[in-house]
């Protein structure tokens, strides 16, 4: 049932410490071990691996069987999880009230998400703007772009030189009928269309562009932008 | 000569008392600015794509009445549902029928069951209905205390000590309204033997069952032996929020279907087609977003409960539903006094605890299936008002 090796250091017994096992083709090695105890018949290890896994090993003596239960990782990614998920709907949640919600220490939540911050997870904290309703009108223009694409670097090296103009605010690459789609903004219609035939269609490799100006936005990341619906209850029910 | 005049209501519904705390409720509705702790209902609207299946039923003309049962997919959806589910199995056929909500099935299991002067045994503080629905089928509520030092639990002995030769039922509501409670599988195992013992019904009310908190629900129907014997009733409000359509259903044997389904078809003909619709859907549609909400509850549970002890009033740990049930006695005032004094002071709506049985005294129901900005801003007023009580 479960694909383990474990190799240990054995002196005077057999396992008196685990150095390092494999786990279903992934070999991992045993930094610490942060607790033992016996257990009749088994030998208990809580051991944390080099890439900073947390497992518990279990040895049963009688069957000469090695088993593995994977502790506290997926409990901390499940809080890990929960905390993104408020801060994606809510950066400015504070750990106080995060770890209220998901029943842990401020101190821990914040260790967690500078945590994420370095390691990329979280990769920015924004304001989501109505610009509309501060008065500065933007344009904004969907660009198919069909390109060639080149030897030994494949689409994204002519992604790059598109991403890397500050008017691309959003660029993917994309199956069908064209092959990328770069997101425009720009104060007017005619900034747009300049950027679009004096940069982006003079690219080397770029084929053909198809310019869709946008009307109207209804939704955007998930909100809804043109007033959300307002659920009315009775204020007292039993 | 004339006739000497008569009372024009029924003795059957005079005995029942209004809720006695109508008064309150037209205070709080009367308010402007008010923050209402005081819903029994989720704050999500119903996923979309459950209304979205029901748009498409309109426009495509279902709207005539469906089969008394309910829809015979819906059954068909509902049975596998609850074989998934609990590995329980009821003929759509002939043991399962859908309603209009738990509040109907309610009715028609005390008056499918009882003869007059027939006792049911229930746990006070309870749900609103509970004793009016026994009453009104001419029965005889027999209350159980419970108590927030027994978690609000319905203890099998304190329900043995009450068992009479009239004694025809067991009502249980688990997860409950308005505690928050929610009873391990030990627990009611117990009751069931008790049940067992005295060949007693339970009618199990789990309309709450999807949402429990770091714990199982168990279906009451699942308890060895039970299933013949309990009427299990539940619906789709509290799990998909679609309290406004109003669809529930019971899930019984064979005789009490039967005998429920008498006097269904002659009050209600059939459940709203519309909902029956929505219903499959969701049944279909399979429980991620179920889940979701379930997990947007919780952290509002634990910031509501943690948020109420902080503000000096203690709660029990509600694993179920989304109410938190804290004591107020450190206040020194009544459930009554202290919930119409926070809404006229503080704009806070909660309900007294008395509003569910005697044994609600001493306590509020606050419900958190509502913004957290709201929850934070209603826990802020509730402290300065306790501050101020405890002065």
């Amino acid at each position: 049932m479960n694909n383990l090796k474990v190799s240990c250091y054995s002196g005077q017994s057999y396992a008196e410490r685990p150095k390092s096992f494999i786990w279903e083709g992934v070999e991992y090695e045993v930094e610490k071990i942060e607790k033992e105890w016996r257990e009749p018949q088994e030998r208990h290890f809580r051991v944390r691996t080099k890439d900073n896994k947390l497992c518990q090993l279990c040895y049963n003596e009688s069957q000469d069987k090695w088993s593995l239960t994977e502790l506290v990782r997926s409990k901390t990614m499940t809080k890990v999880k929960e905390i993104l998920k408020i801060l994606e709907n809510d950066a400015r949640t504070t750990p106080q009230k995060i770890a209220t919600m998901t029943d842990t220490t401020p101190a821990e939540v914040t260790r967690l998400i500078k945590k994420a911050e370095k390691d990329g997870t979280i990769l920015k904290y924004k304001t989501v703007i109505n610009w509309e309703k501060a008065g500065d009108e933007q344009v904004r223009a969907l660009i198919e772009v069909r390109v060639a694409p080149q030897r030994d670097v494949g689409f994204d090296a002519l992604a790059e030189r598109i991403y890397r103009f500050p008017e691309a605010r959003s660029v993917y690459l994309l199956s069908g009928t064209y092959d990328l789609l770069v997101l425009v903004t720009g104060k007017t219609m005619q900034e747009v269309a300049e950027f679009v035939t004096q940069k982006l269609a003079l690219i080397e490799g770029v084929q053909g562009t198809t310019t869709h100006f946008l009307l109207k936005r209804y939704k955007e990341d998930g909100e809804i932008l043109a007033g959300g619906e307002e659920t009315k209850r009775q204020p007292v029910i039993l | 000569m004339p006739r000497k005049t008569r009372c024009v209501t029924s003795k059957r519904v005079s005995q029942i008392n209004p809720s006695g705390i109508r008064r309150f409720f037209d205070l709080v509705a009367s308010m402007e600015g008010v923050i209402s702790l005081g819903v029994g209902e989720p704050d999500f609207a119903t996923p979309w794509h459950i209304r979205e299946a029901a748009i498409y039923s309109l426009e495509k003309g279902y709207t005539m009445y469906t089969s008394n049962l309910g829809m015979p997919e819906l059954r068909q959806e509902l049975s596998r549902h609850l074989k998934d589910k609990y590995n329980l199995e009821y003929d759509p056929a002939t043991e399962l029928l859908i309603t209009i909500g738990v509040s109907e099935g309610l009715d028609l299991s005390t008056r499918a069951i009882l003869d007059p002067g027939d006792e049911v045994i229930m746990a006070d503080p309870g749900y609103v209905s509970y004793n009016s629905c026994v009453a009104l089928a001419g029965g005889r509520p027999v209350m159980v205390p419970t108590s927030e030092k027994n978690n609000f639990e319905l203890g099998a002995a304190d329900i043995e000590k009450r068992v009479t030769d009239k004694t025809k039922a067991i009502l249980i509501g688990y997860p409950a309204n308005p505690t928050g409670a929610v009873m391990s599988r030990d627990k009611l195992a117990k009751i069931a033997e008790v049940a067992r013992h005295h060949q007693l019904i339970v009618i199990s009310d789990e309309i709450y069952s999807s949402l429990v908190y770091g714990m199982e629900h168990t279906c009451f129907a699942t308890l060895p032996h039970m299933k013949e014997s309990t009427i299990l009733l539940g619906g789709f409000s509290k799990a998909y929020a679609m309290t406004g359509w109003r669809i529930g259903y019971a899930a019984a044997s064979k005789e009490v279907i039967g005998a429920m389904f008498k006097i269904h078809q002659y009050t209600i003909m059939c459940a709203p087609t519309m909902g029956q619709v929505a219903a499959i859907e969701a049944l279909k549609s399979g429980d991620d977003s179920v889940n979701e909400m379930v997990e947007d509850y919780n952290r509002r549970r634990l910031f509501m409960v943690k948020g109420l002890h902080k503000i000096g009033l203690p709660c029990f740990e509600p694993k179920g539903a989304f109410y938190a049930f804290p004591s107020i006695k450190a206040t020194g005032l009544s459930s009554e006094e202290f919930a119409e004094r926070l809404i006229r002071e503080e704009k806070v709506a909660v309900v007294p605890g008395t509003a569910f049985g005697e044994c609600g005294e001493g306590y509020i129901r606050c419900c958190y299936a509502t913004s957290l900005a709201d929850i934070e801003e209603a826990l802020a007023r509730m402290g300065r008002f306790v501050k101020r009580c405890k002065r």
